[in-house]
């Protein structure tokens, strides 16, 4: 019965999804309902093909691991994606003739630029925090995850939203809303999705063997909650019609700024500083062998993080058309978070009092350690340029972009890396990772293309942000926009090997993975008895 | 007054009261010397994580003549894939 009702709604959906892709009045509707039309099939067969077919026993007894497993690999592949197209884009800056004529309109910045973002954002860090969720939330609440193959909805759905959003932006289908750019439908499925997870997370948590509830289960749980309402809040559009991707938003003019930056900072606060926070507080402690430094800091970090920054948006729009008022309240919200900030900084870093000789030996720990460092930096940067005054100057320039990817490739990448090397050698019960040299090089590698990238910015985003604002005695502006732009070449270059290096970190990163899930172990290989062997 | 200026001044006086009230009560919760023993077993839970726990609920069943019949609650001897995992 319940077979027969599932072929039925998949038969349907095909259906449905083909007749959408015959009157879709856009290239990327059509395009997104030949993918639904060809995955609702595929799922069609499968189904067909297993109906009355004895089902195989889920063993229940243990930790439910494949989900993670798959996140793992899913995390490296977007990760190794992301990466690549951020080189390139890095180098269409540079070179502009690598905007491929006959690859337009496809291939462009403009439309590259959004699926460089998206991937690093949602597809590696999105993928790095369900993975390390469910990873997470099983151990800390002693129990199986909730919901049985609801998990697998949640990562086959997630894989699903990151296509439909991917071919979108080549495409051309935006809604124009940065780190929200998919349209109204994708928008939609996601909202299933995430609910879908909050409910394995909070089932999970509801049947924990254990008395507390673990401070990363918190952060994991504040990163779930905020995002599904931020989404929602975000992306309330109307569509043009059915048949088409164009969508127009609720609000307008300066309140559709204020709630898109309100969603844009809140993304980087709940996306990439709780969720990621959860993970820190739960893989720094367990690679260093010793419970977090203070665990009445890391609930006071998660409040005062909580209640500060969803106040900060409004400091990306300074000098706008928004009140006053707002703006400085998101600066004042915006420094006084450097304080928990910091103080979540010195509880990781702490956590490795009395173990600091791990950080000569166990790369794993280094990787984890310069995250935190780039997290201490990176917040202690965002404050700083959220003063009205320094805003004036960092704005539209590069610097911003130099402050995001000391974030982004320092703190998540870095800590998601760490998680990685964590989590590969015991998701595939092997000892250890194939090789601890090449998780050394990926550590330099890493770390020199952050370096890099992050200083060719300051400096390209501090010259361009003076050349823009300097004026001669007449009051004249002396630099046409085009003088930034040549300016800036020698930086762009740099900032693209940065980017190559940081790239060729995460392809060792990967081999590394392919070799340790093989299960090749030379650093246990032991030397073979030689055998005598017959004559022939 | 409009809903603009009236929401302005609810959200800079009360709301805002509110939300400090409830941040300083979470921080001497979190502080408080009785929560000390709390804190370090909350802290210590990721120390020995390997398996589920076993379900407080269910008691253990009795042992077969043979031993161990694999079946107790949150067994994990009688799961060859976990057991291949935790080498």
């Amino acid at each position: 019965m319940w077979d027969a009702i599932k072929l039925i709604a998949l038969g349907l959906i095909a259906l449905v999804a083909a007749m959408a892709a015959n009157w879709g009045h856009d290239l990327a509707y059509q395009v997104h309902a030949i993918i639904i039309m060809l995955v609702a099939g595929a799922m069609f067969v499968w189904q067909l093909r297993s109906v009355d077919e004895p089902v195989p026993a889920v063993d229940t007894g243990g930790y439910m691991d494949d989900v993670v497993r798959y996140g793992a690999i899913a995390t490296a592949f977007w990760g190794v994606v992301g990466f690549l197209v951020g080189v390139v884009i890095a180098f269409q800056l540079a070179f502009p003739a690598l905007n491929l004529d006959w690859a337009q309109p496809f291939a462009n910045f403009g439309r590259l630029r959004p699926l460089h973002t998206s991937a690093v954002i949602f597809a590696f860090g999105g993928n790095a925090l369900i993975m390390s969720s469910f990873y997470i939330v099983q151990r800390t609440c002693g129990t199986r995850l909730w919901g049985g193959n609801l998990a697998w909805f949640v990562f086959w759905g997630y894989q699903l939203f990151i296509v439909l959003a991917a071919t979108g932006y080549l495409l051309g289908a935006t809604q124009s809303k940065e780190y929200a750019e998919p349209e109204w439908y994708v928008d939609i499925w996601l909202t299933l999705v995430w609910v879908a997870f909050l409910a394995v997370y909070l089932g999970t948590i509801f049947r924990r063997r254990e008395k507390h509830i673990y401070v990363a289960n918190w952060f994991l749980l504040s990163f779930i909650i905020t995002v599904a309402m931020l989404h929602i809040v975000n992306n309330l559009s109307i569509p043009v019609s059915l048949l088409g991707s164009k969508s127009v938003q609720v609000f307008a003019g300066v309140q559709d700024a204020m709630v898109q930056w309100w969603y844009g900072h809140n993304a980087v606060g709940f996306f990439l500083t709780a969720g990621f926070l959860g993970m820190m507080y739960y893989f720094v402690p367990k690679q260093a062998g010793r419970p977090v430094y203070s665990y009445k800091l890391s609930i006071i970090h998660f409040w005062a993080l909580i209640f500060l920054y969803i106040w900060a948006g409004p400091h990306h729009l300074h000098y706008t058309a928004l009140p006053d008022w707002a703006s400085t309240l998101g600066m004042v919200f915006s420094i006084i978070l450097w304080m928990p900030s910091w103080g979540g900084m010195i509880n990781g870093l702490m956590t490795l009092q009395g173990a600091w000789d791990k950080l000569r030996t166990d790369p794993i720990i280094r990787m984890m350690v310069i995250s935190l460092a780039f997290y201490g930096m990176s917040t202690f940067e965002g404050p700083m340029m959220s003063i009205r005054a320094v805003n004036s100057l960092s704005h539209y320039t590069d610097w911003t972009i130099g402050h995001v990817h000391s974030g982004a490739l320092g703190w998540n990448g870095m800590i998601t890396f760490g998680a990685l090397y964590f989590l590969v050698p015991r998701l595939w019960g092997r000892q250890q990772m194939y090789s601890l040299a090449a998780i050394n090089w990926h550590f330099w590698l890493a770390t020199l293309g952050i370096v890099l990238y992050a200083a060719s910015m300051w400096v390209t985003g501090i010259m361009e942000g003076l050349m823009w604002r300097e004026v001669d005695a007449q009051g004249f502006l002396v630099n046409s926009f085009a003088d930034t732009v040549t300016a800036k070449f020698p930086m762009y270059v740099v900032r693209g090997l940065g980017g190559v290096m940081y790239l060729t970190g995460a392809l060792i990163m990967v081999w590394n993975m392919f070799m340790t899930i093989r299960g090749a172990q030379p650093a246990r290989a032991e030397v073979p008895a030689p055998i005598a062997t017959p004559a022939e | 007054m409009d809903t603009y200026s009236w929401l302005r001044e609810l959200a800079d006086s009360w709301v805002l009261l509110a939300m400090v009230i409830f941040y300083l009560t979470a921080c001497l919760w979190a502080l408080s010397p009785w929560r000390k023993k709390a804190n370090a077993e909350a802290a210590a839970i990721i120390m020995n994580d390997d398996a589920p726990r076993p379900d407080p609920k269910k008691a253990a069943p009795a042992l077969s003549a043979g031993g161990c019949n694999k079946n107790c609650a949150g067994c994990t001897c009688a799961n060859p894939e976990l057991e291949a995992d935790h080498v």
